[in-house]
């Protein structure tokens, strides 16, 4: 059998690649785009800030479609469903594979951000001035929790697509070929539907009960586990149905 | 007793459509065994069923194991390297495969990369067809496991790769492996095979040594798979 | 070697390896090559050579020695016994063709001779 760490490696070398490869892009745009200003308009205050944010901030979105595409490649190809172990460690170890290549775009986002605010340090503060003092240390685990909130929701978007898409693969070996591409279509706007009533009827209810918790935290902490719960169960139906009828593409 | 392979009333339906009912099929080790049948007969949905990658129903047993994620262990596929993209260059599919089996011997895999002579620093895109399925040969060689299943291996492949993978199969399977190559056209591979399993009317419609063939009918393998579609040679 | 797809592939092994002792390429005593080498080299089986070279151990013109291969019997009387039963059975089928053409055993004798001649004369 194959070893978790052997399955991480060639699961996420190729992610961790793609993020070296669209990081490259991003950098690339943000010079030219930099130079182009500077020759034609000149390079105003907060600029190289506002750029590479803006750069960056789209590279995010297509680094995450990327790794949504990559995710669901894996339950599809012979290449790795042929691997030697249980179609749980392989979801698993996809699923973190995803994560950490997200993560570790995330850091390099986090790096470039702080060299461009920097450089646009003045005007920066500039901006922030105004805004009224918030405790550092409350402002940190706001941010970390943010950070976490989102982290948990792309596993929970991860997760219904990889739901939807077994759920389609599977009805699709057994109902007839007639008119596939139009029933497939229901089924995947079915299945998202559904997933977000489940998630707009917990949220009430948490929201319903959480009247009675007090924190400056709890409404994020609520909203994480939710998320978290929820991919959770979608984990464990998505694991049955690679292991029942999750074929791959024939040769 | 010693059978690598055990498929016992082993079914398979899509969209409604049966392609396989009520299969059993039993293979000692040690055999080259030839898959014969039309295209679209069921070959290699066949061989999907062994690896886990088609889900049926009935009992398949690989090295006596039901389990598919032991199957996955005992059994060596040639799949078509769908997972990389065109641009993957083989050194790296290679280790890949380095990486992800325990059983891939890389001693075994520079042999045969010297016999076919392959170029393991081409990108998959700029492999012609011969040459792409003399990397995948090479690749499911390198493995040491139980059991080969080569789905098709000569379509569409000039007579010197054919040679060249013929040797290969020959010099490098294991002695106490099985190996099933699946193929529609028989001639070239006749002289090689042990047995003949031929999948017709969604059934393993004859299972025979070859030489068995030779001798009891008197024709060679081709002309006997061949009457099987005429009705020539009854069946008992 | 090109194989006869009608005959069964063990026999045509051994007939090869007949043929290879009788002319000589393979001299009493000569170690045959290893089995995978051999069905590398003729393209066939590993199971079928193993089923030719055993048929031939049993038939007492190969030896084998354990650990050390497979060997051309000594014994050259059975080479010769063999190449007498070859090329009777040869002689079988024309005997048995010429036979089938109402020919005499005088006339087949006579036949044979003038073969034998006009070849001659053609290889001139």
């Amino acid at each position: 059998m194959t070893s978790f760490g052997s399955l991480f490696k060639v699961l996420g070398m190729q992610r961790f690649r793609k993020m070296n490869y669209v990081a490259g892009l991003s950098l690339a745009a943000i010079f030219v785009s930099l130079l182009w200003s500077w020759f034609t308009t000149g390079i105003s205050s907060g600029q190289v800030f506002s750029v590479t944010e803006s750069w960056l901030g789209s590279a995010s979105m297509v680094v995450w479609i990327l790794l949504a595409i990559d995710n669901e490649h894996v339950y599809t190809r012979d290449t790795f469903r042929l691997i030697p172990v249980s179609d749980m460690k392989l979801y698993l170890t996809n699923l973190l594979a995803s994560l950490s290549a997200f993560v570790y775009f995330g850091l390099i986002h986090l790096v470039l951000m702080g060299i461009s605010a920097r450089i646009d340090h003045k005007f920066l503060m500039d901006l922030t001035h105004g805004v009224g003092n918030v405790p550092i240390q409350k402002a940190l685990i706001v941010t970390g929790l943010l950070i976490i909130l989102v982290l948990v929701l792309m596993i929970l978007i991860w997760t219904t697509i990889s739901f939807a898409h077994l759920v389609v693969r599977t009805t699709g070996s057994f109902l007839p070929n007639i008119g596939r591409r139009i029933v497939n279509a229901i089924l995947y706007l079915l299945i998202i539907y559904l997933v977000v009533r489940v998630l707009v009827y917990l949220i009430e209810l948490v929201s319903h009960f959480g009247v009675s918790f007090q924190g400056d935290y709890s409404p994020f902490i609520f909203m994480i586990s939710i998320f978290l719960g929820l991919a959770i169960v979608e984990a464990i139906i998505n694991i049955f149905l690679l292991k029942k009828w999750g074929e791959t593409i024939a040769n | 007793m010693t059978n690598v392979l055990a498929m016992e009333q082993v079914s398979y339906k899509r969209n409604l459509k049966t392609i396989l009912q009520g299969v059993d099929l039993t293979l000692a080790t040690g055999k080259i065994v030839g898959l014969l049948g039309e295209n679209g007969a069921g070959k290699t949905t066949l061989m999907r069923l062994i690896t886990g990658s088609a889900k049926g129903q009935g009992s398949i047993a690989v090295c006596g194991d039901t389990a598919m994620a032991q199957h996955k262990r005992h059994v060596s596929f040639t799949e078509q390297l769908r997972g990389f993209s065109a641009n993957t260059k083989v050194e790296r599919v290679v280790n890949f495969y380095r990486t992800v089996y325990p059983d891939f011997d890389g001693q075994r895999f520079e042999e045969l990369v010297t016999f076919l002579q392959i170029d393991t620093t081409l990108k998959l895109s700029a492999l012609s067809k011969g040459m792409k399925e003399k990397v995948i040969i090479a690749l499911t060689l390198a493995r040491q496991t139980q059991l080969y299943l080569l789905d098709e291996p000569f379509s569409g492949i000039d007579s010197m790769s054919r040679k060249k993978i013929i040797s290969s199969i020959l010099k490098w399977k294991p002695t106490d492996a099985t190996m099933v190559i699946s193929d529609h056209y028989v001639s070239e591979i006749a002289p090689i095979l042990d047995e003949v399993v031929i999948v017709k009317d969604q059934a393993i419609y004859a299972h025979k040594l070859s030489d068995e063939i030779r001798e009891d009918y008197g024709i060679g393998i081709e002309a006997y798979y061949e009457s099987l579609y005429e009705g020539g040679v009854s069946h008992d | 070697m090109e194989f006869d797809d009608k005959v069964p592939i063990y026999y045509q092994i051994k007939t090869y390896l007949y043929h290879e002792m009788i002319i000589g390429q393979l001299a009493p005593g000569d170690k045959l090559p290893a089995v995978r080498q051999l069905a590398v080299d003729l393209t066939v089986n590993v199971n079928t050579v193993q089923r030719a070279l055993g048929e031939m151990i049993t038939e007492g013109i190969i030896e084998s020695k354990r650990g050390k291969g497979n060997f051309v019997t000594m014994d050259e009387q059975r080479i010769t016994h063999l190449k007498e039963q070859l090329v009777m059975e040869q002689l079988e089928r024309v005997y048995e063709q010429l036979h089938a053409l109402n020919l005499t055993d005088e006339e087949i004798i006579a036949s044979l001779k003038r073969y034998i001649a006009q070849r001659g004369q053609q290889h001139d």
